[in-house]
């Protein structure tokens, strides 16, 4: 029983170790619920505890920091490093949900080490609705009966892979999505969320901001 | 000799002068370096930290000597210039960052010590490594009874 007891220990030990090695990269917008015409500011953010960021990352290793409009159009921006993170401004001009993601690659490599990406709804307060964009590794939600369900995609096509959600300044639960069954997610409350999975040395990250 | 042919002569050696100075300057060697010192940057699970940046100071100053890259197995390679401590840092960029000394004596040899500056990281990796085989242990300790022959 002792020895029961000591080995899950060790694995716990084992798996927050694994944890702090590993950092996560993530987007902040805010407010991410808008209307047309009212600016938004983007933080690209990296350490362990969302929201806030423990450094800023080297925009050469921004791959792309990029803006889909509601109808497709992609814009992309040039953050600047302000203090332990990365900032933009950007003010939207149409209705729809905006995608705002950034890929971080090492120099002279075509992987992507993370991927991150931010919803912002313009002119509605519905909950945003998005599809796979054909990345190496994303995360996709939808809202079920009243419950998240979160989707790990790797090249358009849905995978096994453990995600991690959580409100912000609050400890993230985990759970693990397969192919044919997301994880499935109970929102402690209103604002701002995150939902992380992680495949190797790759990781994707997607923010949000849930509605009463 | 008569002056035309002198002045025929000097024009043909500036000629050829100019020729051959035209040809230097286009002309280029590599030369193998004896007191290169080159250092290994790896995460604590031993992989290497590719395309990190490395800033190298001599001894005695806070001037950037040389800002490098580490190449594709995480290293970077540099000449000193002269003996004393020379201050490694790098920084990968996302979050991992790393100081480190090495110390160059008068006749070029390079060494450094292996634990000096700190990495959170590591450190992390190293106790989890440790409860990691107290945990196997505990484990075998536990499986012990299904293996006894029943009697």
């Amino acid at each position: 029983m002792i020895g029961r007891t000591l080995l899950q220990a060790s694995l716990l030990v084992l798996i927050l170790a694994a944890h702090a090695m590993a950092h996560d990269y993530w987007i902040v917008a805010r407010p991410a619920m808008v209307k047309p015409g009212e600016t938004v500011t983007i933080e690209i953010c990296g350490g362990h505890q969302f929201p806030v960021s423990e450094f800023a990352v080297a925009v050469r290793l921004l791959h792309k920091l990029e803006i889909t409009s509601p109808d497709g159009g992609v814009s992309g921006y040039l953050p600047e490093v302000a203090g332990k993170s990365l900032f933009a401004e950007w003010t939207p001009d149409q209705p729809g949900v905006y995608q705002i993601a950034f890929q971080l690659r090492r120099p002279r490599e075509e992987k992507t080490l993370a991927f991150a990406s931010a919803l912002v709804v313009v002119g509605g307060n519905e909950f945003p609705a998005i599809r796979p964009r054909g990345q190496e590794l994303e995360v996709v939600p939808a809202l079920v009966d009243g419950k998240l369900e979160v989707s790990v995609f790797s090249s358009g096509k849905p995978i096994k892979a453990d995600v991690g959600f959580g409100r912000e300044h609050v400890r993230q639960v985990y759970r693990t999505a397969y192919p044919d069954r997301p994880a499935s997610f109970t929102s402690a409350g209103s604002g701002l969320h995150m939902m992380i999975a992680r495949r190797g040395s790759q990781s994707a990250a997607l923010t949000i901001y849930i509605p009463e | 000799m008569n002056d035309g042919v002198v002045k025929t002569i000097l024009v043909a050696s500036l000629l050829a002068s100019f020729i051959l100075l035209t040809a230097f300057a286009h002309g280029i060697d590599a030369i193998r370096e004896e007191h290169s010192v080159a250092v290994r940057f790896v995460y604590a699970d031993g992989s290497a930290a590719i395309g990190a940046q490395v800033d190298i100071f001599a001894p005695d100053s806070n001037e950037l000597y040389v800002r490098l890259e580490t190449d594709p197995n995480g290293c970077v390679a540099f000449v000193p210039d002269r003996s004393g401590a020379w201050r490694l840092k790098m920084d990968d960029g996302m979050g991992h960052a790393i100081e480190r000394e090495v110390m160059v004596s008068d006749d070029g040899v390079a060494s450094m010590n292996a634990h000096a500056g700190s990495h959170v990281n590591g450190v992390v990796a190293g106790v989890g490594a440790i409860f990691g085989i107290f945990g196997c242990a505990a484990w075998w300790m536990s499986r012990k009874p299904n293996h006894r022959s029943p009697s």
